[in-house]
């Protein structure tokens, strides 16, 4: 790993702010059109405590929709790796629900399931379901066949092929299914609280734009970005914790 | 070693092949890998297959451990038909195939571990194998981390550890340096021959298949088919003097001719 990776990527995104910055002050831009990040972040402090209590709905919401994603996802990618003929009816059916925009769909959850959080758990799932089950299938997929073939002659059964092959194979792609599935997942939750929510991100900002309290909007943002970089992180960390021997080397 | 030579449960470990064929389907017209492969392998023999590359060797060891199926023919172990049946014998395929997220020492310790040992006791019986191996101190590497040579250690180690009393080798030396062959050929000679009786092994080397076996066959090139039997007469154990010897010079020859011609018949594909 290259150490001055992170660094040189927070390195240009103070620039960027330090621009924007300059720039706001510079042009003498209204704050309701586009606050300075110096404004956003003081926002961001005196809004601490209804943010906070916004982002804890996001981010169950979040954390519920995409545990219910990856149960799925990898439960149904397993069925499709073995059985061909499911697999061959069922994946353009989910190609297809990729092509739904969700923002459609969103308002119908809340018709059908209310305003509580189990719409907004089912946008997330959905989301993040697709990425989770494709990854997965593809690592099924690329399981080496001689691998399996060597266990059946020293006589494994299938379930041994399967905890001692297939599964470990897969979780590299179940991981890359979910550090995209996190970063869907928070953006999942403000679309579902957007179409109607009392708590929650979204809702938190529609409400600031509806009152041009554009400040608020960009503190929002700002949080939920730390959310999925947050989550993002955690998901690399669980990585080389599970998957040790990826790190080959030292 | 002898007496445990004639146990007399070894009937069981005899494995014969009866006119086994392969054909696969090609792309233009079948490919013939396979034809009239007919022998079969005393109790405690050591048997060695030479032949030139794509002969099928591969694939006849495939269908011995009960992976692949044949076209036609039979092989059986003890009487006993193993086609569409593996498990029965000890495999080692010419990839190592170590699984990258286990360990060295795990890897080894795998088939133990299949059969139902506790993964510490296997552990441990492996790790009492490592040292003959030169694999000392790498226990708790990854694959990964491992040379082209070790990975194949490793890989012959736990076919070891499979510890059925038929045992099929496919290039089981072919990435190792001469020094760690000769070291292991010698370990295969003394130490797992008497133990698990009955090796087949698939190799292109003929001073290794004269100096392991008891009886080379040559195989021809594709339709592979057992063209020529020469039996190695020498006393065990097998010293590396054995090289200098003018009778394993001869017989050497004749091997050699014998893959020559049938390299020169191959039929071009």
């Amino acid at each position: 790993m290259r150490r001055d990776g992170p660094l040189l990527g927070l390195t240009a995104i103070a620039a960027v702010l330090a621009l924007w910055h300059v720039a706001t002050v510079a042009t003498g831009v209204p704050r309701w059109l586009l606050p300075s990040p110096l404004m956003i972040a003081e926002t961001l402090v005196e809004q601490s405590t209804a943010i906070a209590f916004h982002m804890s709905a996001t981010l169950l919401e979040s954390l519920l929709g995409l545990g219910a994603a990856a149960l799925l996802g990898i439960g149904l990618a397993i069925v499709m790796d073995r059985m061909p003929r499911v697999r061959a009816a069922i994946y353009p059916i989910l190609v297809l629900s990729q092509t739904v925009p969700i923002i459609a769909i969103a308002p119908l959850l809340v018709i059908w399931l209310g305003y509580g959080i189990a719409p907004k758990i089912v946008v997330v799932a959905i989301v993040c379901f697709f990425p989770m089950a494709v990854s997965t299938l593809d690592a099924l997929q690329r399981v080496d066949s001689d691998a399996v073939s060597l266990l059946r002659a020293m006589g494994a059964t299938g379930q041994q092929v399967f905890l001692r092959v297939r599964w470990p194979a897969a979780l590299p792609g179940i991981f890359s299914g979910l550090r995209i599935g996190v970063t869907y997942g928070i953006i999942g939750a403000i679309v579902g609280e957007w179409v109607g929510a009392s708590q929650g991100l979204g809702i938190y900002m529609l409400r600031a734009v509806d009152q041009l309290q554009t400040d608020r909007v960009f503190a929002a943002i700002a949080v939920a970005a730390a959310m999925s970089v947050t989550l993002f992180s955690a998901v690399l960390w669980l990585e080389r914790r599970v998957l040790p021997w990826k790190d080959d080397g030292s | 070693m002898a007496e445990e030579m004639n146990a007399p449960d070894n009937h069981q470990t005899v494995l014969t092949f009866r006119d086994v064929a392969m054909t696969f389907p090609g792309t233009a017209v079948p490919i013939r890998a396979l034809v009239g492969v007919t022998f079969a392998m005393e109790p405690g023999e050591f048997v060695a297959i030479v032949g030139p590359s794509g002969c099928g060797k591969s694939t006849l060891l495939a269908i011995a451990a009960g992976l692949r199926t044949p076209s036609s023919g039979d092989v059986t172990l003890g009487g006993d038909s193993v086609v569409g049946r593996p498990g029965k014998v000890s495999f080692m395929p010419q990839r190592d195939l170590l699984l990258p997220w286990l360990r060295a020492l795990d890897n080894a310790a795998l088939p133990l571990e299949l059969a139902g040992t506790p993964r510490r006791v296997a552990r441990a019986r492996a790790a009492e194998t490592f040292s003959h191996f030169g694999l000392t101190g790498f226990e708790e590497h990854w694959p990964a981390q491992l040379s082209g040579g070790m990975r194949q250690r490793v890989a012959l180690l736990r076919t070891f550890l499979i510890g059925h009393s038929t045992v099929l080798l496919d290039e089981p030396f072919g990435a190792l340096d001469a020094l760690t062959r000769a070291q292991l050929h010698l370990w295969v000679q003394e130490v797992w021959h008497p133990r698990q009786r009955s090796i087949l092994l698939v190799t292109h080397d003929v001073d290794e298949a004269l100096f392991l076996a008891d009886r080379v066959l040559v195989m021809s090139s594709r339709p592979g088919t057992i063209v020529r039997e020469v039996t190695s007469p020498f006393d065990r154990p097998r010293r590396v003097a054995l090289f200098a010897d003018e009778r394993f010079a001869r017989l050497k020859a004749d091997l050699l001719d014998a893959l020559a011609r049938e390299g020169a018949e191959a039929p071009q594909q």
